[in-house]
């Protein structure tokens, strides 16, 4: 082959070699940003295979890149880093899509999870309201919510996983404070009152029967107040009670709704009484000063202390939790239903809670 | 050609294989990349810095592979090796920076939480001493008395992990207990608004 043959045969043939020689830096840039969004959306060890495999090819695919880059111009060969590029960015893209749809399925688990921990615990919270003696209960629910904040920062702060952890501890906390309540509850109904609760309830639900006429039970566990007629549930409404809750009324500022069987005295209308509606009862009736007096002659009450009185059903109740000084409070609209139903003379029963084999 | 010429082409290539076949893993530059990542590893950098933490130990893992395929060969080659524990070098302390700047960060944040939750808490309880107690906010008032005590323990408890170093904690309690405190404080504000007149009937 001629020398001209030749050097033109070399020059025609350079550029091809050259372009076949450059480096692949598209794929590796496509790669390393997939590989930042993957670890933005929190990829670690224990996430998808691809993601390790593709970390792994863009790792050779660069460090084959510098090697050749050293080398003289002419005996740069990229076909391998081209290759480890190739794959790398395909996995590196794949791994990308699967950790941010991992990372919005953790988002949506968390803000789902919160929102179900949050209304946990307010259903939780009204359910302790009921529980005597609650404090424990209402304190430990009161660090369910502190861990429902906590978890809402870590939302915020894009930190899903964490956010789902502090969750599951919060529904853990719930969970804890709901046996406790179940268990007070338990305790309360089979006390050693429930025999008189039960025997009142039975009285109540008789004399209704008989007469054909409206009875009141009053089931303060439950927080429920049930208008029989005829022996029948009429209507049920929700209640509010006296600060001490399910506590009974022994004396005057005692702040606890009384126990007893009672009637209405007097049913009093907007305008006179503070209430918006109210059915005055007899409270104390002749088993609560016995019982007042047992009291004060065995010292557990002071001799100057009284008995107290103005023991109603009135209106302004419906705020899911006890506020009376010892009164039964109904939402205005409930009073507004239950006063054309009874009458003055009406029996009211108001019981620690009534046995579920009576239960109207 | 003599017999010695002969042997001249066998001689270069037994010297090349022997120079290739012994060369050396590139030891120094494993020991700084190591120190790298152990100085990461200390700044708790799978804590305050996850992905870059992970990428370097990747690298490292990839180099190591890379150093142990070379050593079972005839004929070594350790440059991709060096190529490749040089990016674990440069990863590690890339994690160590972003460890020790992220956790500062949060330290920061945390602080500050710390200092808007005893400010919203002292707003709370400024408030709680001002509501009126009437029959109608005792109860409500008791229960939100028992609620800053619980804030306030919460509080003690976000500064005692604010000194033990466990900003994350710090700062998500410390929001919490803010969050919370206003939210009682809104309470408060309203239950003025509601001030009942008359004084309370004794039962």
């Amino acid at each position: 082959m001629p020398g001209k043959t030749r050097l033109g045969l070399v020059l025609a043939l350079l550029p091809a070699a050259l372009s076949c020689t450059r480096p692949p830096h598209a794929d590796l840039e496509a790669g390393t940003a997939a590989m930042k969004r993957a670890a933005e959306s929190g990829w670690t060890e224990d996430g998808p295979a691809v993601c390790a495999s593709a970390q792994g090819l863009l790792l050779h695919a660069q460090a084959e890149v510098r090697l050749q880059s050293k080398r003289w111009f002419l005996a740069r060969d990229y076909d391998e880093a081209i290759r480890l590029a190739r794959g790398a960015r395909a996995d590196a893209e794949s791994c990308a899509e699967h950790t941010e749809l991992i990372k919005e399925r953790t988002r949506r688990r968390a803000e789902a999870g919160l929102r179900s921990l949050e209304q946990r615990i307010a259903a939780a919270t009204a359910l302790a309201r009921q529980v005597p003696d609650g404090e424990t209960i209402k304190s430990d629910l009161l660090q369910a919510e502190i861990t429902l904040g906590e978890g809402r920062a870590s939302l915020e702060r894009g930190q899903y996983e964490r956010a789902d952890e502090t969750m599951a501890r919060g529904m853990r906390q719930v969970a804890g404070a709901l046996a406790d309540i179940r268990a007070a509850f338990d305790a309360f109904a089979t006390g050693p009152r429930r025999s008189t609760w039960r025997r009142w309830a039975l009285q109540t639900i008789d004399e209704s029967r008989r007469s054909g006429g409206p009875a009141i039970l009053v089931d303060k566990l439950r927080r429920r107040l049930y208008l029989l007629r005829g022996g029948e549930v009429e209507m049920s409404y929700p209640v509010d009670l006296g600060i001490a809750g399910t506590d009974d009324k022994t004396q005057a500022g005692d702040e606890a709704t009384p126990e007893g069987r009672y009637r209405i005295t007097e049913v009093r209308g907007p305008g006179q009484t503070r209430y918006y509606r109210a059915l005055m009862l007899d409270y104390p009736n002749d088993e609560d000063r016995a019982n007042f007096r047992r009291l004060q002659r065995t010292g557990r009450i002071p001799t100057r202390r009284g008995i107290g009185s103005n023991i109603e059903i009135h209106g302004k109740g419906g705020r899911g939790q006890d506020w009376t000084q010892g009164c039964v409070a109904l939402d205005n609209d409930d009073i507004d239903d239950l006063v054309p139903r009874v009458r003055v003379g009406t029996s009211v029963t108001i019981a620690g809670t009534i046995p579920d084999d009576v239960t109207p | 050609m003599t017999t010695r010429l002969k042997f001249i082409p066998f001689v270069a290539a037994l010297v090349l294989l022997v120079a290739v076949g012994c060369a050396k893993a590139p030891q120094e530059a494993i020991d700084a990349a190591k120190a790298e990542l152990d100085k990461a590893t200390q700044a708790q950098a799978d804590v305050w810095a996850g992905s870059e933490y992970q990428a370097a130990k990747q690298a490292m893992d990839a180099a190591q592979a890379e150093i142990d395929a070379q050593s079972q060969k005839w004929i070594k080659n350790y440059d991709k090796a060096t190529e490749l524990v040089n990016t674990a070098k440069a990863e590690s302390t890339k994690a160590a920076d972003a460890a020790v700047a992220n956790k500062e960060q949060t330290r920061k944040d945390a602080e500050a939480a710390i200092a808007d939750a005893d400010a919203a808490l002292q707003t709370a309880q400024a408030s709680l001493k001002a509501a009126p107690r009437t029959k109608d906010s005792k109860a409500d008032l008791e229960l939100f008395d028992n609620d800053l005590k619980a804030l306030a323990t919460t509080l003690d408890d976000a500064k005692a992990a604010q000194g033990s170093g466990d900003y994350k904690k710090a700062l998500e309690q410390a929001s919490s207990a803010k969050d919370k405190a206003a939210s009682i404080n809104q309470q408060l504000e309203a239950a003025k608004a509601k001030r009942a007149g008359a004084r309370p009937v004794r039962k």
